[in-house]
């Protein structure tokens, strides 16, 4: 498409690569994302300021905030999304199950409002019983996400979600929902325009989380088969239809251990799995979302929707597998990934960088194609295995570790995955390789910095200057 | 001469770097250089070549990052591997001492031979500093067992003159 590019960063986000991959950049303020990311007046400002055509609000942030896609149309500009009335719609938990459950779409049982105290809360997780879920209304991406299992840990979850809800979203109204065992994340993505067209590319598997957060997505899933697949995104669709929705958008569901699906909500926006539809149906989205904000009409229909093969996507978060997924911060001192067919890499962070504490930890998302499921499987280990990250304890051996698990493999998994699967111990085993190679890395280390005088001076013995002057003083 | 024990994950390995500056690994002679920039480190261990980054945690305690890991290692050096010996076992011992110039100056006189048996006070080498000769002086009893530096050569502080075997 060609088109010239704005980014804005904050200020600790000065040199990062996305400042300079655009023709143009703005600072917005300082590192906390409530004085820059998810300051909308100054976001728009720059948008004026640099003569944009349109905003895209990627994902995260101000990405599904509505207010803030009604104050982009407000100032003359273009937002690249849904229509404020149909994100407001969507985007509130609570109008979406309304929705979902007029047209006949089963939803997970749960709270239709937002809950203001903790006394509230337990009258609804009463209701619908123990275990239940804490959500952020305002976004996803786990974050104000609590599970609950009994009415005494209710209080402080209820407060750590609303704290994190509000400094994720600006927005810190939390709701309740029934926690399904054993579910499986499923979701639909969907594309429309703004006369009436909607199609769906496919579901994708998110079911490999940890805290509530995805660390491994793939198309299709191998937990349903064509008839059940048909009933999911027609049921996506519906919805979509239902809401006038336009521009790209995910139908979340979660299926239970019976295989009977539950809408759990529908995130307005590009999300950051994406690609593993692009790469299945060689469609590029964010394409799609630019064509249809300039008042395009779909540039295909759903029969000419063509999916190939099999795509898996690993997220590479900057935290310690090896401690509780604990997040790291440091600079990235060397980077090597892997690069060859079916291989993709979205990075937003290079060698040189460094890793603030202000931000999610996610940095890097890898991506492979494969012919079927097998070849997918294979191609993403041999590309986790050429990952080189150093400098900033990462997940790519927690990545490893899933896809060399036999349940992983055979399709036998939910969201509880990790829960029921990982040991620490396990995964400290795959470094054992590695070991003697550090262990002599250290005490060439030693050797080396202790004794660096000694260095210094022998190679100075080449040079008789200093003896000549001794002798000469002498 | 440097000997230490490198403990990584739950296991220990034995190295050792000659006069020559080469390491051995349980024995076995090892590929290691300086890599690209400061903290790098390449390595060849059974043909399995890596680029490893190091990081100094405290005195003798590491980083290391090598592929995707970061591998933690405590070494014991000589010295606290003689300690750890002595706490455990009265057997006699040995400990390679490592002689070093304790201020930059110029060699004019080496008083030992490699080989040699020395006392504790025995004069080993003469350095001239601030116009002063200095008398280095052994402070063990034990074996030279490599001279560094000749008569008339510069040193700078630190700088590795002999090394003993402590008897």
């Amino acid at each position: 498409m060609n088109i010239r590019t704005v980014a804005v960063y904050s200020d600790v986000d000065h040199d990062a690569p996305h400042v300079r991959y655009a023709d143009e950049a703005y600072a917005i303020g300082a590192a906390p994302a409530s004085q820059s990311y998810l300051n909308q007046e100054k976001i728009i400002e720059v948008g004026k300021r640099s003569q944009c055509d349109a905003i895209h609000p990627g994902y995260g942030f101000v990405s599904e905030n509505s207010e803030f896609a009604k104050r982009v149309l407000e100032a003359g500009l273009i937002f690249i999304g849904p229509t404020p009335d149909s994100m407001a719609l969507m985007g509130n938990k609570t109008s979406a199950r309304t929705l979902a459950q007029s047209l006949g779409i089963a939803t997970v049982p749960g709270s239709t409002d937002a809950i203001d105290s903790t006394e509230e809360a337990k009258g609804v997780a009463e209701q619908i019983q123990y275990p239940v879920l804490l959500k952020a209304s305002g976004g996803g991406g786990g974050k104000g996400m609590r599970i609950v299992r009994s009415s005494s840990e209710l209080p402080s979850a209820y407060a750590a979600a609303r704290s994190e809800a509000g400094s994720a979203f600006g927005d810190d109204r939390v709701y309740i929902e029934k926690y399904v065992d054993n579910s499986r994340h499923i979701e639909v993505q969907i594309l429309g325009d703004s006369f009436g067209n909607v199609i769906h590319l496919g579901e994708r598997e998110c079911s490999i989380q940890r805290r509530h957060q995805k660390i491994i997505e793939e198309s299709p899933s191998c937990a349903i088969d064509q008839t059940l697949r048909d009933r999911m995104t027609h049921a996506a669709v519906t919805l979509a239809i239902a809401s006038k929705y336009s521009n790209a958008g995910t139908i979340e569901f979660i299926m239970d251990p019976d295989k009977n699906f539950y809408f759990l909500e529908m995130n307005t926006r590009l999300q950051v799995e994406h690609p593993v539809t692009e790469m299945r149906t060689g469609l590029d989205i964010v394409r799609e979302q630019i064509r249809v904000a300039e008042g395009n009409v779909l540039s295909l229909s759903q029969e000419e929707v063509a999916f190939s093969g099999h795509a898996i996507e690993c997220r590479i978060y900057a935290e310690d597998s090896f401690n509780n997924f604990f997040p790291s911060s440091g600079q990235i001192t060397y980077l090597r990934t892997p690069i060859g067919f079916g291989v993709r890499e979205e990075r937003g962070v290079e060698e040189g960088s460094t890793i603030t504490p202000f931000y999610d930890p996610m940095i890097a998302k890898l991506i492979v194609w494969g012919r079927d499921r097998h070849e997918a499987h294979t191609r993403m280990s041999i590309a986790l295995n050429q990952y080189e990250l150093h400098g900033v304890k990462n997940n790519v051996s927690l990545c490893l570790w899933i896809l060399d698990c036999a349940e992983f493999r055979d399709g036998n998994f939910a969201t509880q995955f990790l829960e029921k699967n990982f040991n620490v111990d396990e995964l400290k085993r795959s470094q054992d390789n590695y070991l003697q190679h550090a262990a002599v890395a250290a005490a060439f280390m030693a050797e080396h910095t202790l004794q660096r005088p000694d260095e210094i001076a022998h190679h100075q013995q080449k040079s008789s200057w200093k003896t000549k002057a001794l002798d000469f003083m002498r | 001469m440097s000997q230490y024990v490198a403990n990584a994950g739950n296991r220990s390995y034995d190295i050792r770097m000659d006069e020559d500056g080469i390491f051995y690994l349980a024995g076995q002679p090892v590929e290691v250089m300086e890599g690209m920039g400061s903290g790098f480190v390449r390595l060849k261990i059974n043909h399995h070549h890596v680029t490893a980054y190091c990081q100094a945690l405290a005195e003798n305690e590491y980083e290391i990052w090598i592929k995707h890991y970061t591998i933690y290692v405590k070494l014991e050096d000589e010295r606290s591997l003689l300690l750890r010996k002595f706490g455990r076992t009265a057997e006699t011992y040995s400990r390679i001492l490592t002689v070093k110039a304790p201020m930059p100056g110029l060699v004019i006189g080496v008083s030992v031979q490699a080989g040699e048996t020395v006392e504790i006070g025995k004069g080993l080498m003469i350095l001239e500093a601030m116009k002063m000769e200095n008398e280095i002086r052994s402070t063990a009893h034990g074996k030279v067992i490599h001279l560094y530096v000749e008569k008339g050569a510069p040193v700078e502080k630190g700088q590795t003159l002999l090394t003993m075997e402590q008897k």
